[in-house]
């Protein structure tokens, strides 16, 4: 039974981490190459890792994406963020944290393991 | 499990109509199957909107949008998808790209259809599950009843005035003076109704906001409640639409269920409850004084107004008639505040207006777009133009009730009294393209029909003038019209227009007057040269196989009368007497010999 604003508010809270997919228009967008060799390289882990994190954190602004890539040989990352592109190795879910939380807590890239970008956070 | 997937599937009528329950179910048996079951969740949702594409389902977070699917086709979408990342590229939506001159992938957010769309009534249709009363809370439901009732009555209703809203159901009466005005006569019992009877010929905007979005209509109708004092509300839907008062009762159950109606209200002391009331088709219960009577249980038959229902309505108590759309709007701007609402649209037409494509038009479905929106815009841009490279001609707004608009209306912005002064009218979104095989003879004919089939037969002009309207427009399609006939139609269409007692009485020759203005050529083409352009009118038009003609013999098997001879690449010849003009030969030629002479 809702009595308050309060109440509005727990549920609105409750069910907004599963309405976050659906935003049309995400801040974040965290893009993982997917093929048979990363599988073996655990791509898998890495995505679920990701899509945890954010579960956990609340980061509802944000959202993961795997995209079959049948060239790529090597755990990488692409981030979309306000039409910029910059792209990452990920050798490890400690590195893939770091990177996630480089960029959404501190909005800014993660120079270690960087690859490329184009246009400028 | 954290889900890695939404996937919504279309569940509005038209897509349900095609088999989208079924998809779901696939889902739901192929995901088990696959381990993915924890990973992706499933859902109906209300319609999207491009009903042409359907039935469609969209995954999230990649906003893929599949089109036409069926059972068969979901485990390629599993298998590929969800499992490998690759998007099914003969499933998903495409775009013409005029750079690239062909076909491209566009996600949901790219699709010229939903850009420059701005949804406000239309917000959750789509997106969120009807039947989740939680999902409306998480989108700001119920969030404007709350802040309502910490208002004063006048508080809301100066709040609905200032945002400009008016009423979308037709008329345009500006919403909040309607209910200042039944404030007036606070005191006793009074009550609020939504007019779901949505009967306009190809309009299913109404439907599509209670299928998909129940709650907002319920949340408005309540803080109309507290805004007139009212304690009981009614939702007089069409007994037609059994999937929307189907999610409409299951949304009324769970706002009871949450203390969002019933007694003492968010522990404000406000009570107000709320019934549905089934019609049964009537199109003139979409009069406001038909529907109250029929709410009576009393036939639904119009009264002269005054008294209006804010003064005297439902059983003699003073009475709130809002249509659907213009509830769905309520619960935005007392949250929002009536500046933002004001900033949307045109000086004397504020926010958006939905609109349901049909007829002609590439893209047919729901649209919502900002007042002010040219009718070039929504059909070309939004509605991608006409198919099969055919001309426009005109479109048809307003249903039975509207007129047509022609080419050079097309840049007119899209506002209440634009379309007036166009000779047509908003009425409530319906808006039927029509290209150069449309007979506009034929198009007043229609409409003139489905007039004479739903008056109430109460005043004498309505009843015995719309009948004698559809017999010379008969006439006239039969070729047995003349130039008397044409004035003797447009001096009975004018006196139908002055003397019927209610508004779709009224405007009830509106077609025949719009169209004889703009295609006046077209209906001497019929009484004088005893022809029809379009082909439309059977008794005035023969069909004719010019030298085109590559004998590929096409038309003659396809004929269903046998009336096509001819030999194989030779040129052949129709028997015009054992013709019975169906077109099928016009159809099946793949070089466009036949023509109408």
């Amino acid at each position: 039974m809702i009595k308050s604003i309060d109440d509005l508010l727990a549920i609105k809270n409750e069910v907004l981490p599963t309405l976050h997919l659906r935003n049309p228009k995400p801040e974040y967008t965290f893009i993982f190459p997917y093929n048979d060799m990363l599988m073996e390289l655990g791509i898998d882990k890495e995505i679920d890792y990701a899509i945890d994190l954010l579960a956990k954190r609340k980061i509802l602004n944000a959202v993961v994406i795997k995209r079959y890539q049948e060239e790529a040989t090597t755990l990488t990352l692409t981030l979309q963020h306000d039409n910029k592109t910059v792209n990452y190795n990920v050798p490890s879910i400690t590195i893939l944290e770091a990177i996630i939380l480089s960029h959404i807590e501190k909005g800014i890239t993660f120079d270690k393991y960087l690859l490329n970008s184009e246009g400028s956070l | 499990m954290n889900k890695h997937y939404e996937i919504v599937i279309c569940g509005g009528t038209g897509c349900m109509s095609s088999k989208s329950t079924k998809i779901k179910d696939e889902f739901d048996v192929l995901l088990k199957k696959y381990e993915l079951a924890d990973k992706v969740h499933v859902y109906l949702s209300g319609c999207f909107g491009l009903c042409e594409k359907g039935p469609v389902v969209i995954v999230y977070p990649d906003q893929t949008f599949y089109v036409h699917m069926n059972p068969s086709l979901v485990e390629s979408i599993i298998v590929n998808h969800l499992k490998l990342g690759k998007i099914v590229d003969e499933l998903a939506y495409h775009e013409f790209s005029p750079s690239l001159k062909q076909k491209v992938y566009k996600s949901f957010q790219e699709m010229s259809f939903y850009h420059s769309q701005e949804r406000i009534a239309l917000r959750n249709c789509g997106i969120i599950d009807p039947y989740n009363i939680k999902e409306y809370i998480a989108r700001d439901g119920y969030f404007a009843l709350e802040k309502a009732l910490r208002q004063t009555p006048e508080d809301i209703i100066n709040t609905l005035i200032a945002s400009g809203l008016r009423g979308r159901g037709g008329g345009g009466f500006p919403t909040g003076l309607k209910w200042q005005f039944a404030n007036k006569f606070r005191g006793g019992q009074s009550y609020v109704i939504c007019n779901a009877d949505e009967g306009d010929p190809g309009a299913f905007m109404d439907r599509a906001i209670l299928e998909g979005d129940s709650h907002s209509v319920i949340e408005a109708m309540t803080i109309n409640g507290y805004a007139i004092g009212a304690s009981l509300g009614y939702i007089y839907v069409r007994a037609e639409y059994p999937l929307a008062v189907k999610r409409l009762q299951h949304a009324i159950d769970e706002a009871y269920a949450y203390g969002l109606l019933g007694k003492n209200i968010l522990d404000s002391g406000f009570s107000f409850d709320l019934e549905i009331r089934l019609g049964a088709g009537a199109f003139v219960c979409g009069e406001e004084t038909a529907l109250i009577a029929s709410i009576e249980g009393q036939r639904g038959m119009p009264r002269n107004k005054p008294p209006f229902p804010a003064d005297k309505g439902l059983w003699g108590r003073p009475t709130i008639i809002n249509n659907v759309e213009t509830y769905a709007n309520v619960p935005l701007i007392i949250l929002k505040g009536p500046e933002w609402f004001n900033s949307i649209g045109t000086p004397k037409s504020k926010g958006t207006k939905v609109f349901a494509l049909g007829g002609k038009i590439a893209n047919t479905g729901l649209i919502e777009v900002p007042m002010g929106t040219t009718l070039r815009h929504v059909i070309y841009d939004i509605g991608g133009g006409i198919p099969k490279g055919k001309k426009f001609k005109a479109v048809q707004t307003g249903g039975p009730s509207g007129g047509c608009l022609v080419e050079d209306d097309l840049d007119t912005p899209i506002d209440y009294d634009n379309l007036i002064k166009k000779g047509s009218m908003m009425g409530s979104g319906g808006m039927i393209v029509m290209d150069e095989d449309n007979c506009m003879v034929d198009v007043a004919k229609f409409y003139m029909e489905f007039i004479v089939e739903e008056s109430c037969g109460k005043c004498t002009p309505c009843r015995e003038g719309t009948r004698r309207l559809y017999e010379l427009l008969m006439l006239i399609s039969e070729g047995k019209g003349t130039l008397e006939t044409l004035s003797e139609l447009k001096q009975l269409a004018k006196d139908v227009q002055d003397t019927s007692l209610c508004g779709l009485g009224q405007s009830a020759p509106n077609p025949i007057l719009s169209t004889l203005e703009k295609f006046y050529d077209e209906y001497i083409e019929h009484v004088v040269d005893k022809k029809c352009r379009a082909g439309v009118c059977k008794a005035l038009t023969k069909l004719y196989i010019t030298d085109k003609c590559i004998g590929c013999t096409k038309c003659a098997r396809g004929c269903p009368v046998n009336c096509i001879t001819g030999e194989v690449r030779k040129l052949h010849r129709i028997d015009t007497d054992k013709c019975i003009k169906c077109n099928a030969c016009l159809q099946n030629c793949p070089v466009h010999a036949i023509i109408h002479v």
